[in-house]
């Protein structure tokens, strides 16, 4: 699927493959992580991050892993989640055109030049 | 917990399985360690997130469903094309048939809070709803108190002139009340004041606005010009909006109606409607209630007038004919049925469908695919056939339903064609989902349940489902066949009725004369005389004459007291004024006596001619010739000089008053303006509608301000007596046409499925010598358990649609042995076609071929 084909991903799905991106999650370590990564300002529902997995592992997104993390901090009753390459790619080219709108309100004077740092 | 568990049921039991554990594990842990308000915040929120989730997936089910639905069906373009059209037809029979049952009978009237709209009746002796007199309407306007408001209104012809081409126009002559009893105003200009409504002020009138548009072509600047009614000079100082229709449909104007001294003289000149509005919060039995007692006040005070003393309230609403009532009802209840046998004709295409998919839903169960998951995709799968369907069909009502405009009957204050609006199309949808789930959850069951099931059993009951639905089916449509038979017998009965005159080659028109110009006898016999001179003097007229009101026409009252001689009992007949000739022209035989002769003049003695049931109610056995009888106006009273045979002026299906018919030369004058002749009728040796322009010419000579209408042959006036019926009939036999062809197509489909399945028996049987009858016989035997299981289930619904229908059958027995066993034998045939292509298939299984197949 080319970059340009794929469709909008939707806010909680790219939050969710941000947090997959380093590391396998559970569903409460998905949610834990995003709420860190966002300074608390989001905090993922169940019904969204289990129907956003739910369309995601559809899409081939994300896949539910076979592999456990270090024991002492697994729970057997809970399952993990794994990017897919489709799912990066997704990320990726999602993270790309933000950033392309983030470029063109910089081009526009929108919000202010990075330090050239 | 146990509600978080609720509150997950509304997701889809695949995603429930799959993530419920999760996120219940998830929103516990968040409620750990949470105060009291943040827990109540939590649960607010799930409200509202899991049904939020829930609907999600479920709509990503649907879409998944149906584009395998929209897949499955290209992929069966013949069986898709069968279902749409089944479906389409179910939905396009009731959705048409509710429109126009809804806009006559349920639909509110088109008034504000029209609920608390009510109308009073005189109730005389056994006429429960007689018109009411001004001075009993007067008491009662001053005397009911559960109303906010009262008004009276008759109604009225009149001839336009002024403005070119000379027109009669009906409209209603009432009270300024009326308009804000029914709430509405003007839509252009006002309506009546009460100044207006007093003798003597100018003439003003408000017209309707289909007449504006036609007549005045939707000019505003109508208001104030002056037009001539009945050569008298009017105002015009209003326009009502489209769609006030108030008393009847045809309505064009309205003027206002003024009562002077006279009209209160007598308590029995009863020829006012009276409309009212209930007081908010007074329920119809307390009007009724308070009304009594108006009543019983006018009792005290008129002792001598018992028969004017009952009033009956009811609402506006019901003021819609009884027979009109009952041929909707029963069309309602027939297309019912159509569905009904859409819907099993429906299930039976559906269920033939899986069972041969049996293998597909087997190997998607083997792959992990639920029951319930199976279930849904197929229901998902009829409902998106049915609503192929309910959209083609709901089309299909939409451009049927103007030709059902003649079961709306013209009494009523409502439109002609009803619209097509919300209502009928929530109706349309809810009969298509209706539709789409009935045909569809028993084969979706059976499939679920099958998939599971080893694969024997599970055919067994699809066979006995589809015998069921295929048995509903005949039945369905038997007792359709022997309703429409029954319908038909009664029309034919009617249509043979005999009107009591003759209708070949005889035309009636009519030319209302305009008040005062005519009020006297004199000048509206010297019009008379003109006109019928003129008439008889054209080549291929045989005779004419005038009368009051044609029979049948749209005036059937005119039913007096009569008073004879050393009688105390209330006797009424239905009384007209004619011209010589009337009798001889309309082929009403004369039975003894003579006819009214120009000799007849108000000083020779008045005379009369009455119809044989007269002489028979009064002087059973006698001749009647020189019986004297009086009526209650003016003192008059008749000698009997001629009997003639009686006529169903009422209608070919209501009972007729004895008819009394007075000689118009004999009238006098200033009275029984209301009766003075104005239907000619001429009979022909040419063609009757060859006269009219002759006609037209003759009347214009006479009185160049006078209009013609209502032309008509007598032919198309006693059609149009039946023309309800006959648009009646027609949808009920389309109804039964194609019930018949659904049933016989499912007896077909049946059939073949289970020769097909029983190729191999059959072979074997033949192979083992069995004979060409005994193979026909088990093909026949299945049949004919079929045909008798739906044929007793016909049998029970005709009878109860027979008795529902009893007031439409004009005396047809609902279980009339003529049509009965009509409707079995269109039946046998329908059952034979159906049958014949499996019975010959059976009977050419080749042996050998089975044989070699094992």
């Amino acid at each position: 699927m080319a970059a340009e084909e794929s469709p909008r991903l939707p806010d909680a799905c790219f939050h969710i493959l941000l947090a997959l991106a380093s590391e396998d999650r559970h569903g409460y370590g998905i949610i834990r992580e995003i709420e860190q990564r966002t300074g608390g300002k989001l905090k993922l529902s169940p019904g969204t991050l289990y129907r956003s997995i739910q369309r995601m592992v559809e899409q081939g997104l994300l896949v539910e892993s076979e592999e456990r993390p270090a024991p002492e901090f697994d729970d057997e009753r809970r399952r993990y989640y794994r990017i897919t390459p489709e799912g990066k790619r997704a990320a990726a080219s999602e993270a790309e055109r933000l950033a392309s709108l983030v470029a063109q309100a910089r081009a526009t004077g929108l919000i202010p030049q990075r330090s050239q740092r | 917990m146990n509600l978080y568990r609720i509150l997950l049921r509304a997701c889809p039991a695949a995603f429930r399985a799959e993530y419920g554990a999760e996120m219940e594990a998830l929103f516990r842990r968040r409620l750990r360690g949470s105060s009291p308000a943040e827990r109540l915040w939590l649960w607010l929120t799930a409200c509202l997130d899991v049904p939020r989730a829930g609907a999600g997936a479920h709509l990503d089910l649907l879409r998944q469903d149906l584009l395998l639905a929209a897949r499955s069906a290209r992929k069966a373009p013949g069986f898709t094309g069968a279902v749409v059209a089944v479906a389409a037809l179910g939905v396009a029979a009731s959705t048409a048939v509710f429109s126009i049952a809804d806009h006559v009978l349920f639909r509110a009237l088109p008034f504000p809070e029209p609920q608390a709209l009510v109308k009073l009746w005189q109730k005389t002796g056994e006429y429960a709803r007689m018109d009411v007199s001004p001075a009993n309407y007067r008491d009662w306007k001053s005397a009911g108190h559960g109303f906010e408001s009262m008004a009276a209104f008759r109604a009225l012809t009149v001839n336009l002139s002024g403005l070119g081409e000379p027109e009669r126009l009906s409209g209603a002559s009432v009270n300024h009340d009326l308009f804000h009893v029914l709430g509405i105003g003007a839509e252009l200009g006002r309506t009546f004041t009460p100044e207006e409504d007093r003798a003597g002020s100018p003439g003003t009138v408000i017209l309707s606005h289909g007449f504006w548009l036609r007549r005045f072509g939707g000019d505003p600047a109508v208001i104030g010009r002056p037009v001539q009614l009945d050569g008298e000079p009017f105002t015009i100082i209003g326009v009502m909006p489209a769609g006030f229709n108030y008393p009847r449909r045809d309505v064009q104007i309205w003027t206002a109606m003024r009562f002077t001294e006279d009209d209160f003289a007598d308590r029995g000149n009863c020829f006012l409607g009276v409309v009212a509005r209930l007081k908010p919060g007074v329920a119809l039995e307390q009007a009724q209630a308070g009304m009594s007692v108006v009543a019983a006040n006018i009792e005290k005070a008129y002792p001598s007038r018992e028969e004017l003393r009952g009033i009956t309230v009811i609402p506006l609403r019901d003021e819609v004919p009884a027979r009109s009532r009952t041929a909707l009802v029963v069309l309602v209840a027939a297309a019912f049925f159509v569905l009904l046998i859409a819907c099993a004709n429906l299930a039976n295409l559906l269920a033939f469908r899986g069972a041969s998919r049996r293998r597909e839903m087997q190997v998607r169960t083997a792959l992990g695919a639920g029951r319930d998951r199976l279930v849904r995709q197929l229901l998902t799968e009829s409902g998106f056939l049915a609503v192929l369907g309910g959209c083609l069909g709901t089309g299909l009502a939409i451009i049927v339903v103007p030709l059902l405009s003649r079961l709306a009957p013209a009494a009523l204050p409502i439109a002609e064609v009803p619209v097509t609006d919300w209502r009928v199309l929530c109706f349309a949808v809810a009969l298509t989902l209706l539709t789409g789930i009935a045909a569809g959850v028993a084969p979706a069951l059976r499939v679920g349940s099958d998939a599971l099931s080893a694969r024997g059993g599970g055919a067994m009951r699809h066979a006995r489902l589809r015998r069921v639905l295929v048995a509903v089916q005949i039945g369905a449509s038997l007792a359709l066949v022997i309703s429409t038979g029954l319908l038909g017998r009664a029309l034919l009965k009617l249509q043979a009725q005999e009107p009591g005159f003759a209708t070949v080659k005889r035309l009636t028109f009519r030319t209302s004369l305009p008040m005062p110009k005519y009020l006297d006898r004199e000048p509206r016999e010297r019009f008379y005389k003109t006109v019928l001179e003129g008439i008889r003097a054209l080549p291929g007229v045989r005779s004419a004459s005038v009368i009051s009101f044609r029979p049948m026409g749209d005036f059937r009252g005119g039913i007096w007291k009569v008073i004879v001689p050393g009688e105390a009992r209330d006797t009424r007949g239905s009384a007209r004024f004619v011209t010589p000739e009337y009798f001889n022209t309309m082929g009403i035989p004369l039975l003894r006596g003579r006819d009214f002769l120009s000799t007849d003049k108000p000083e020779t003695g008045r005379v009369a001619i009455v119809s044989q049931s007269f002489v028979e109610d009064h002087w059973p056995g006698e001749s009647g010739l020189g019986r004297r009888f009086a009526i209650p106006f003016g003192d008059l009273s008749f000698t009997i000089a001629g009997v003639v045979a009686d006529v169903r002026f009422r209608g070919l299906e209501f009972r007729s008053e004895p008819q009394m018919y007075f000689a118009h030369s004999q009238a006098p004058d200033k009275a029984f303006v209301w009766f003075a002749p104005k239907d000619f009728v001429i009979a022909a040796s040419v063609r009757p509608d060859s006269l009219i322009p002759a006609i037209r010419r003759i009347v214009e000579r006479a009185d160049p301000q006078q209009p013609v209408s209502d032309v008509q042959t007598l032919t198309e006036l006693v059609s149009e007596e039946t023309a309800a019926r006959r648009t009646q009939l027609w949808v009920v036999i389309v109804f039964s046409a194609a019930a018949l062809m659904l049933a016989g197509v499912g007896i077909h489909s049946l059939l073949a499925f289970s020769v097909a399945q029983r190729t191999q028996e059959i072979g074997v049987r033949r192979a083992l010598g069995a004979q060409a009858g005994h193979i026909a016989s088990l093909v026949l035997f299945e049949a004919l358990l079929l045909s008798m299981a739906g044929a007793a289930l016909g049998a029970g619904g005709a009878y109860w649609l027979g008795s529902a229908m009893e007031a439409l059958l004009a005396g047809v027995s609902a279980s009339d042995l003529g049509t009965l066993a009509a409707s079995f034998g269109v039946l046998s045939l329908m059952a034979a076609l159906g049958l014949a292509a499996p019975l010959i298939r059976a009977l050419r299984v080749d042996p050998a071929a089975t044989l070699r197949a094992e």
